[in-house]
């Protein structure tokens, strides 16, 4: 019964957060777009300045997913190697801790600790890269534990365990691969902060500045057309790429020798150069107790504000992508829609969720901050979906098959079958939209609401200050708070298993 | 022979799972957090001063009167210009939402009180300031002022290489080695304007053209000009004081110069306090903006980090500040080159 109840909320709670989230802001916008009678500011083209904004996103977010890619493979295999990802509970927690650090203070470390004149675009790919590692770590690792690992078994007869991992076991995981890069690309193509941390003018600085200058909803859904088709390119592409492949085997759950303790190393080494040696150094050069004190006191319930709602988006996300992928007549088109969104630069998202609930009739929901929750399940609830499309892989397998035959009816395979298989997934994808949603500028920006300010904002308005012992401690703010939470997903991980 | 999950999770099918209970934080926090402090206690202001001078000055009100003051702060991005154009989009859903506008410049005030936007308030804690600087049908007041600037690194660049007026920015040696925030948007618009006011349109989009020929940099703001500079990016930072003095408190080496634009002085900037037509708390709305525009809140703001120059004669003879060299421009006029101005950088410097 507490098992139906669940499942049932659950699933409300995730269409709730997709009709509102998805389906009435995109009505809203085009009804609001469809009235206008006139052209944009700019007129209906592309300047030179925006094509070439365009073409440096582009190359420095590739570069980014190519790099993070590859950053991202020894955590990647350490957590492969273990039976279950559940296994590595600490370089789980410690890996949710580098992603819950807001990337733009990375970008300020690395400003202090390299040269004056260092290349802006190459820290600035090198910041994405090591703050967002996790990201694919989690993913493919996280495919890892729940995909078959014979052929990697099998390699390890002829071969080493790494060549075994490169040749054998990646190939298995090309489409834990796929959305790796995927979600990576987006991500990096619609960040705002880590471009304006380094001193960088990309195509989201300014279509944020166009957005939020202009009370015409076309003045910033027509240059969001640019952005909007080479995201949704990259993503033809990679699904393309994804229904290419051959569906994967049943899991395998066979002992395996644990990793070496090189490869420990190096992913040790990943860690701190990623998050200890930025924020080490910028601790130990500029934050003081009082001004840890005096953060903790000022924006205590900013901070407490930020992450919760990052942390209730992450789980609305993944909630809304379970909802719409479980209906299977519906899934594909609102599968669709979400990552249509996901497609539309972060600008744009707002725009659209003003032009849906700045009426007299949400007026509930228009000043609240869930109107910003919504914003960040509209932005990262594709990852949701993702996610969700990898719980379900195997809806059609012989476990399930077997389930069926036992009397076990849809909600009963949910709650039973696919959530408890899938729990190390569903967290790591709730842990990567709240730390998204956490980092996110770019939709907060034109979704602001009176309760708080998000912490994001504040972080840059630290830094345009050069408040550097307020910036320092509220990132650190951000990480002791990140961390209990890492602690109780791993620790939940490791007992469940 | 792994376990069927089956029977391994239905033991567990009795106990509270996180999902429902993050559901329940959803569903009923909203309604615990709206029931709070009733309307005649609250206020609603859209706020683009510094955040951490702004949240003092606020914090100070709310002690002293015991009013809930909520604040939605200007984004990096859209800055002032963001919040104006939230305050037009929510007056035209009929749906006003702010009470306060408070903000760190006048000429974007100054176009919502032609769209009649604002309330005429005639604050009695404004009568000690120059006639200047309040609308003559009370609808804004202003105080407290910036200077736009050039910074600069006194150890890189001396004294006598820094340029008298503002139009030699566009001298080809000094552009390109010149940051200017994007002057769509905050104070830098504003300074462009003013430039189309003083030296006419035609010899603006030449300063314009010059600039943008010369290679200067456009960064996306204020700030970004001074960390420019900071980091050996450029030699000039078109800026306002608040940001030097910022960099300053940093331990940067930062220097302050009042280039010429005409009459002998710089553009200086007041900042706004105007009510909102339309605003949910109309009462506590005149509460604050009696606070904000009084001598006490423009003291804190002189005191502040920003160093705001204060327009009442007294108060600069109390803090011991003197007025810049300023330009002379009518605030009004320079509200009516906006649109000009900004066609221009959109055709010249931003294309």
């Amino acid at each position: 019964m507490i098992a139906r109840a669940a499942v049932i909320l659950m699933m409300v709670a995730g269409w709730a957060a997709f009709l509102l989230a998805f389906v009435w802001p995109t009505i809203a916008l085009l009804f609001i777009l469809f009235a206008q009678d006139q052209p944009p500011e700019g007129g209906f083209g592309f300047t030179s300045r925006q094509w070439g904004l365009l073409g440096r996103s582009v190359w420095l977010s590739a570069v980014a997913t190519v790099v993070c890619l590859v950053v991202s493979l020894p955590a990647a295999y350490v957590m492969g190697r273990a039976r279950r990802i559940v296994q590595q509970p600490l370089l789980v927690a410690a890996m949710w801790a580098v992603l819950l650090s807001p990337p733009m203070v990375m970008a300020f470390g690395w400003e202090r600790l390299l040269p004056r004149h260092f290349d802006a675009s190459i820290r600035c790919i090198g910041v994405w890269s090591l703050w967002a590692w996790p990201i694919p770590a989690l993913l493919i690792g996280g495919g890892w534990s729940s995909a078959g690992r014979r052929a990697y078994e099998a390699a390890l007869l002829c071969t080493s365990r790494f060549s075994a991992f490169i040749h054998a076991a990646l190939p298995s995981l090309r489409r834990h691969i796929a959305a790796s890069a995927l979600i990576l690309f987006i991500v990096f193509f619609g960040d705002y902060g880590v471009p304006h941390a380094c001193g960088l003018i990309v195509f989201t600085t300014e279509l944020l500045a166009w957005s939020t200058s202009s009370s015409r909803m076309l003045d910033a859904a027509w240059p969001a057309i640019l952005p909007t088709v080479v995201t949704v390119l990259v993503m033809l592409i990679l699904f393309r790429l994804w229904s290419r492949l051959e569906p994967e085997g049943p899991d395998d759950s066979s002992e395996a020798a644990p990793p070496s303790p090189f490869l420990h190393f190096v992913v040790l080494a990943v860690l701190a150069l990623s998050f200890i040696v930025p924020m080490g150094v910028l601790g130990v050069k500029l934050a003081s107790s009082m001004n840890f004190m005096e953060a903790l006191q000022t924006y205590a319930p900013d901070l407490v504000y930020s992450l919760s709602i990052a942390i209730l988006s992450g789980i609305l996300a993944v909630c809304a992508g379970m909802a719409v992928t479980w209906v299977k007549p519906l899934a594909r088109p609102a599968a669709v829609w979400t990552l249509i969104f996901g497609a539309i630069p972060g600008a744009l998202i707002g725009s659209a969720l003003i032009a849906a609930f700045n009426r007299p009739a949400f007026g509930w929901l228009y000043d609240h901050w869930i109107v910003l929750a919504l914003g960040y399940v509209a932005r990262f609830g594709w990852i949701g979906v993702v996610t969700a499309m990898l719980v379900f892989r195997h809806r059609d397998d012989e476990l399930t098959a077997q389930a069926r035959t036992d009397g076990a009816a849809p909600m009963d395979l949910l709650f039973h079958l696919y959530l408890p298989m899938n729990k190390a997934l569903l967290c790591g994808g709730v842990a990567v939209i709240a730390a998204l949603s956490l980092a996110d500028v770019a939709t907060s920006s034109l979704v602001r609401v009176p309760a708080y300010n998000p912490i994001a904002h504040v972080i840059i308005e630290k830094f345009h200050r050069f408040e550097d012992g307020m910036l320092i401690s509220l990132s650190f703010c951000l990480v002791i708070a990140s961390i209990p939470s890492a602690l109780l997903l791993a620790w939940g991980l490791k007992r469940r298993r | 022979m792994p376990a069927h999950p089956m029977t391994t999770s239905r033991t567990r099918a009795a106990r509270v799972t996180p999902f429902s209970i993050a559901l329940a934080f959803a569903f009923f926090q909203p309604q615990a957090l709206t029931a709070q402090t009733p309307a005649e206690k609250k206020v609603v202001v859209y706020c683009s001063i510094d955040e951490a001078v702004a949240r003092q000055v606020l914090d100070a009100f709310k002690t002293k009167t015991g009013i809930d003051v909520s604040t939605i702060y200007d984004s990096e991005a859209g800055k002032t210009t963001g919040l104006v154009q939230r305050i037009i989009r929510e007056s035209q859903a009929g749906r006003p939402r702010a009470d306060v506008f408070w903000s760190s410049e006048l000429f974007n005030t100054i176009l919502l009180a032609r769209m009649d936007l604002l309330d005429p308030y005639d604050s009695p804690q404004a009568a000690d300031i120059p006639p200047r600087f309040r609308d003559q049908a009370r609808r804004w007041t202003a105080l407290a002022v910036r200077a736009r600037v050039l910074g600069y690194d006194p150890h890189a660049t001396p004294e006598s290489q820094l340029p008298a007026r503002w139009e030699e920015l566009a001298e080809a040696s000094v552009a390109k080695r010149s940051a200017i925030a994007n002057p769509l948007f905050g104070t830098t618009r504003g300074h462009v304007a003013s430039m189309f006011v003083l030296w006419g349109p035609d010899r603006a989009k030449s300063f314009l053209t010059r600039l943008r020929d010369a290679g200067t940099q456009v960064v996306d703001g204020n700030s970004a000009t001074v960390r420019a500079v900071i980091g050996g990016r450029a030699a000039f930072a078109w800026t306002d004081t608040d940001d030097v003095f910022a960099a300053r408190g940093s331990g940067a080496s930062m220097g302050l110069h009042y280039p010429d634009m005409g009459g002998g002085g710089t553009l200086l900037i007041p900042c706004s306090v105007a009510v909102l037509r339309g605003g949910p708390n109309p009462t506590t709305a005149k509460s604050l903006a009696d606070f904000l525009v009084s001598a006490v809140v423009e003291r804190m703001l002189a005191q502040s980090e920003a160093a705001f120059i204060p327009v009442r004669d007294r108060l600069r003879t109390e803090l011991n500040m003197k007025w810049p060299p300023e330009t002379p421009v009518v605030f009004d006029e320079v509200a009516d080159f906006l649109d000009d101005a900004d066609a221009a950088v959109r055709e010249i410097l931003i294309r």
